[in-house]
């Protein structure tokens, strides 16, 4: 159960390093690599959409992605933790967004699934972020 | 009235004559079909009402894929095009409004569309 718990907790971190590489300007790879790719997978993000299906959730990351560049990351996980029931897990994290993203302390939920010996997310949960949806329109103008 | 798609996603087009305006509604998850169709159906619409102002609702609209992504390019950069055409685009998502926002800003029109 312990290695469970660490495997969840390590999917979660990649989860939160695949934000860092899309706000940095580094792109998305990540960030599919961290996803199920299933119709049932959902988000919803700080900016409030909820997007329900793979190709739904990869065009919400995508937005974002347009606006990542190298000097927009420092994104910091504050803590997280993993639960784990079987193959399904969930982990609560406490999340900063970068600076130049508003710099919003969120508390997030994900929720993974096992398959093939792989935990991925199916579902991701962050605080609303009203000061990033503000970064995001002046990172319209620069 | 065109309308492509179906309930759950699609869009609309109407040339309203009185008022001078060219009307597209958007909503839902596009598929690549709808979104292929997209600019040539709001294009042919601006073209047959000269001057006439371009009213994007796209209040229902979900963050779009490539295809949708180069779609509105299209009709973005058709606005240069029909030099007397303004537009208006009106959203309710705030990752639609970026989206659609940066690509006004890629087709060098972003000045000349009022985003609401």
């Amino acid at each position: 159960m312990a290695n469970d718990a660490e495997a969840v907790d390590a999917a979660t971190r990649r989860f939160y390093a695949a934000i860092e590489d899309m706000v940095s300007g580094r792109g998305l790879a990540t960030m599919e690599q961290a996803w199920h790719h299933t119709d049932r997978v959902t988000s919803k993000h700080p900016s409030g959409e909820w997007a329900q299906g793979w190709d739904e959730v990869w065009a919400t990351w995508q937005v974002f992605a347009s606006f990542g560049r190298s000097d927009r990351g420092g994104g910091k996980l504050l803590s997280t933790q993993a639960h784990v029931y079987g193959d399904v897990a969930y982990s609560t994290s406490v999340f900063q967004a970068a600076p130049s993203w508003g710099g919003e302390v969120l508390m997030c939920t994900n929720v993974l699934l096992r398959i093939d010996g792989e935990w991925k997310v199916i579902h991701h949960h962050a605080d609303p972020a009203p000061k990033m949806a503000a970064a995001l329109e002046q990172m319209l103008h620069e | 009235m065109q309308r492509v798609g179906d309930e759950s996603a699609g869009f609309s087009v109407e040339v309203d004559w009185p008022k001078g305006t060219v009307e597209v509604s958007g909503w839902g998850f596009w598929n690549v079909e709808v979104s292929r169709s997209f600019a040539r159906t709001v294009l042919d619409a601006a073209q047959q009402a000269p001057g006439a102002k371009l009213i994007l609702d796209m209040s229902a609209l979900k963050p779009v894929r490539d295809e949708g992504q180069a779609a509105f390019l299209e009709v973005f950069a058709g606005l240069e095009l029909l030099s007397r055409v303004e537009a208006r685009v009106v959203t309710a998502s705030h990752l639609t409004k970026l989206q659609l926002q940066r690509l006004a800003r890629e087709a060098g029109v972003l000045e000349r569309v009022r985003f609401s």
